[in-house]
């Protein structure tokens, strides 16, 4: 039988004691150098640039949906990436992957980005067209779709910065005591009186659970009211139950790619590089393959049935989100077949054929262009899907009439979608000079659960599992 | 914790093969029950071809009834196999050894199953030649590719074929182990059967690689086979079966219901072949903790069906979901399913305690059955038994004795067929019930004794 007193080497390249982690996570981490102020200081600035653009478009007018499609395209963007990287995180968490650990804090810090949704997220109830004559899930309920789209959306982000809170708690603590300067003192008033006492940590891991299960369920919820109500009703003769779950599943598509970019570039220009190595790299290659392969399987199950049905207004549908007008003779002259070739090209052909080559895919590079091609070619799905669905102005109908043009984008929505990631930008990097990065008790606990021992001529790992 | 034995090879060997080598009369009892069901099925099949399909309760305008419903069943069980099997070896999750042999084995007899029921609908079984070949070169008569009822075969012996390759090679080193310990014929066939194998490590390599190999090449087949047998409905025009949702609603309660029987036949592997030092109760908690995100994803697949039924409001839609939700027996249908598929089962299963229960584990996975094979009926059955537009005749449908043994004996069919393989091969593989002795490592923690596993370390990055 091994005994282990927890000092074997866990992660390749990472410090060997669990004084050096403190050290380093706890101290040299959280020290904000002239670039992390740089960076601090231009993101805040052009923060104020999406409330510019916001303004320019309130001034522009309100009443016409169709001019605020490309607002719509940004917003659903930066929401589903910045919404779907902590379900990546809490879904391996639930699966016990223990390689996830060192990352799992810098994926559940985008939880933060859940304010800013919810603000930029007023337009869009304020613009959208009414329901009225529309098909619809609420059943002529009053204050529908209104009501239930604000509480599920608060309840998202609010299951969201309380899973962070929980998740950040006995490091808030370590901070608190070991810390120095303003961190130490936010982290006093935040991390309440967690000593870390068993029947504490016994709640911190029920909590973990409890809350990552309710995130789950508020993530689907928030994904099928938002893209049904904000997307499916505008479009008549548009049914598409699957929709709902390829909206969420390339949102966590477009998470898990943003996490692994910005694991890169902490580990390029932030030095955590012995914090994420190529375990890390390699094991979220691995769920983007996988959520590539199902973008294609649901894009694919709705698709077979309207092209093979050949109802009509099925057919409009396939017009307006894939091929365009049949009007036009060139294909390659319709916006719609060419953001529609940027959607699945970049979201699922390219990032296949790069990440089925096992010398790509277990790299450090490899996951991280796909992550960026990946991130394109969701820009380009949420472009096909909802400047399209906002274009259209026909009320009621069987089926939609005729293919609408698309009003191109304004340089509001540039300021908009600058502003709007500049202000998560900011927000990430302050919390972090409270948390840091990387979590300091995952990490830590991950020391204890992971250890090398000789084999035959080699090495291997022994992973000790708990339950 | 369960005290986790410790096994040696030999103690492995003994425990593992007996029912190959002795037949014990735990083993001949087991054989009754399918026998008997079997027998009634032959008997039912027997009377449907010399009497013809008025047996059933088939009528217009409901042509398709208990046999389409059981085979898309079947199919979904079938999916237990490549869940377990492909997917945890590509996540290389532990305690997936004991169980891969009966799940993947439970494939192959679930689709053999499966695919006899098209056969026994046809009421003429000699006249499937027709339908799966062009005949008739005279007059230009070919099947028609572009249905999905061509396809179906297409795939289910696509999925069949690659099953078998993966059952086989993982046979392969048990073969060889059977062949060592014997003498005389059986030697030669299991030599023949083993294919040289002497446990080289180049042997070992290729199995390891193979293996990989095929878990990642049948994923996408066992995801299109339920695709495809979903789309047999969904890609008509019939109000409620033209789903976009189908395809991966059918796959995920193919897998919730697969899972499940994996579950059932663990239970009662462990009971028939006294398999307590291999099938841990562990095991029945992993697959409890799996089955939880597999039923909730099921629920989520289901509710998008259910609730997007009432989106457009379309006249032939409600009629049809009124017929589910408030006709009966359909009203009690749907009642059970919900509370059999998840109401019942999950919350329950959300207990450890519950989950290292052997025989509620047990109770509570046929009642996930009982509920996935009424939904089948509950998908199938209202959107076609109805009057429609241009329906002039129509009456309900009402299953027949006949098709109820053939429904019967098709779970004894699969029975019977697992223990008659159990007694040529053991149903829990030694060669990784060895491997997993010796990648296990106990780790003294503090106090406790808590299991590590052995992996290999990561090479060094080249990026």
């Amino acid at each position: 039988m091994q005994k282990t007193d927890g000092n074997e080497v866990v992660i390749p390249g990472a410090p060997a004691t669990q004084e050096d982690l403190t050290q380093e996570l706890l101290h040299d981490s959280l020290q904000t150098g002239s670039r992390m102020r740089k960076a601090l200081l231009i993101s805040g600035v052009l923060s104020i640039l999406g409330f510019v653009g916001l303004i320019m478009h309130f001034a522009s007018g309100s009443s016409d949906h169709t001019t605020w499609n490309f607002y719509a395209v940004v917003y659903f963007y930066v929401f589903s990436v910045t919404m779907g990287i902590p379900m990546a995180s809490i879904g391996l968490r639930m699966a016990r992957a223990q390689w996830r650990r060192p990352t799992s804090r810098s994926a559940e810090l985008f939880a933060i980005a859940g304010p800013i949704n919810l603000i930029f997220f007023i337009p869009i109830l304020l613009v959208a067209p009414p329901i009225e004559g529309r098909n619809s899930l609420w059943m002529d309920w009053a204050l529908a779709p209104w009501f239930p789209d604000i509480i599920m959306m608060v309840l998202l982000v609010v299951t969201g910065l309380a899973f962070l809170y929980v998740s950040l708690l006995p490091d808030l603590a370590s901070v608190r005591d070991h810390g120095i300067g303003r961190a130490q003192r936010i982290a006093t008033i935040l991390s309440r009186d967690w000593n870390g006492t068993k029947s504490q940590w016994s709640i911190h891991k029920s909590a973990l659970g409890i809350l990552g299960a309710f995130y789950i369920t508020a993530y689907a919820m928030t994904h099928l009211v938002l893209a049904t109500d904000f997307a499916m009703t505008l479009v008549p003769g548009w049914k598409d139950p699957i929709f709902p779950a390829f909206h969420a599943v390339t949102g966590i598509q477009m998470g898990t790619a943003l996490l692994i970019v910005t694991m890169y570039l902490l580990r390029r220009l932030g030095g955590f590089g012995r914090y994420f190595e190529l375990e890390q790299f390699w094991g979220y290659s691995r769920l983007l393959l996988a959520l590539s392969l199902f973008y294609f399987y649901f894009w694919w199950c709705a698709f077979i049935l309207f092209w093979y049905a050949r109802l009509p207004h099925e057919q409009a549908v396939v017009a307006l989100f894939i091929s365009g007008d049949y009007a036009d003779p060139s294909v390659f002259s319709r916006p719609q077949f060419l953001m529609f070739l940027g959607a699945i090209g970049f979201s699922f052909f390219l990032p296949l054929l790069l990440l089925m080559w096992n010398v790509l895919r277990r790299s450090i590079v490899g996951p991280t262009i796909v992550g960026v091609i990946i991130l394109i070619g969701g820009f380009f799905d949420r472009m096909r899907l909802y400047a399209n669905a906002w274009s259209v102005d026909q009320v009621g109908g069987h089926g939609l009439e005729y293919i609408p043009e698309i009003n191109a984008p304004t340089i509001s929505d540039l300021f908009v979608m600058v502003g709007m990631i500049s202000s998560i930008l900011f927000l990430y990097l302050l919390v972090s000079r409270v948390v840091g990065f990387v979590s300091l008790w995952e990490t830590r606990q991950a020391l204890l659960l992971r250890f090398v021992k000789p084999w035959g001529v080699g090495h291997v790992s022994v992973v000790i599992k708990p339950e | 914790m369960q005290d986790r034995p410790t096994l040696t090879p030999t103690q492995i060997n003994e425990e593992l093969l007996w029912p190959v080598f002795s037949f014990r009369r735990r083993h001949a009892i087991a054989f009754i029950p399918p026998m008997i069901l079997l027998m009634g099925g032959v008997a039912a099949v027997t009377i449907l071809v010399y009497q013809g399909l008025w047996v059933t309760g088939l009528a217009r305008p409901a042509f398709w009834g208990f046999f389409i419903v059981n085979f898309v069943f079947w199919i979904g069980v079938s999916h237990a196999g490549t869940m377990i099997s492909a997917i945890l070896r590509l996540t290389q999750a532990e305690w997936k050894r004991p169980i891969t042999r009966a799940a993947e084995v439970m494939t192959i007899f679930s689709l053999i199953t499966s695919l006899l029921h098209p056969v026994i609908h046809a009421g003429r079984p000699w006249r499937i030649i027709y339908w799966l070949l062009p005949y008739d070169f005279s007059r230009g008569i070919w099947p028609d590719i572009r249905s999905p009822l061509v396809w179906d075969p297409i795939a289910i012996t696509t999925y069949l074929t690659g099953s078998v390759l993966f059952v086989f090679t993982a046979l392969i080193p048990d073969f060889a182990l059977i062949r060592d310990q014997s003498t005389g014929l059986r030697k030669k066939i299991y030599g023949q059967l083993a294919l040289g194998w002497r446990g080289t490590p180049r042997q070992w390599k290729l199995q390891g690689i193979f293996g990989l190999l095929m878990s990642a090449l049948i994923l996408p087949v066992f995801v299109s086979v339920h695709s495809i047998v979903s789309w047999d409905f969904a890609v008509s025009v019939v109000p409620a079966w033209h789903v976009t949702v189908y395809a991966p609603y059918f796959v995920i309660g193919a897998v919730h219901s697969g899972v499940s029987m994996v579950l059932t036949l663990m239970a009662l592997m462990r009971w028939i072949f006294k398999l307590e030092n291999y099938i841990w109760e562990d095991h029945f908690d992993a697959v409890g903790r799996l089955l939880i995100v597999i039923a909730t994803l099921w629920l989520f697949f289901f509710f998008l069906d259910f609730a997007f039924s009432f989106y457009t409001r379309e006249e032939q839609e409600l009629a049809v979901m009124e017929r589910r939700l408030f006709e009966w027996p359909f009203n009690a249908i749907t009642v059970i399913m919900v509370f059999t598929s998840y109401i019942i089962p999950i919350p329950l299963w959300l207990s450890r305690r519950v989950r290292r229960n052997i025989p509620l584990m047990f109770w509570t996975s046929i009642l996930v059955n009982i509920g996935m094979w009424l939904e089948r009926y509950f998908l199938i059955i209202p959107a076609i038994e109805r009057k429609q537009e241009l329906t002039f005749l129509w009456s309900n449908y009402v299953p027949s004795l006949i098709e109820s043994l053939v429904v019967l004996a098709s779970f004894g069919m699969v029975g019977f067929l697992l223990l008659l393989f159990a007694k040529f091969v053991p149903l829990v593989p030694a060669w990784e019930a060895k491997e997993g002795v010796v990648f296990r490592e106990d780790v003294q923690f503090g106090q406790v004794v808590l299991p590590g596993i052995i992996k290999e370390t990561e090479e060094e990055n080249v990026w």
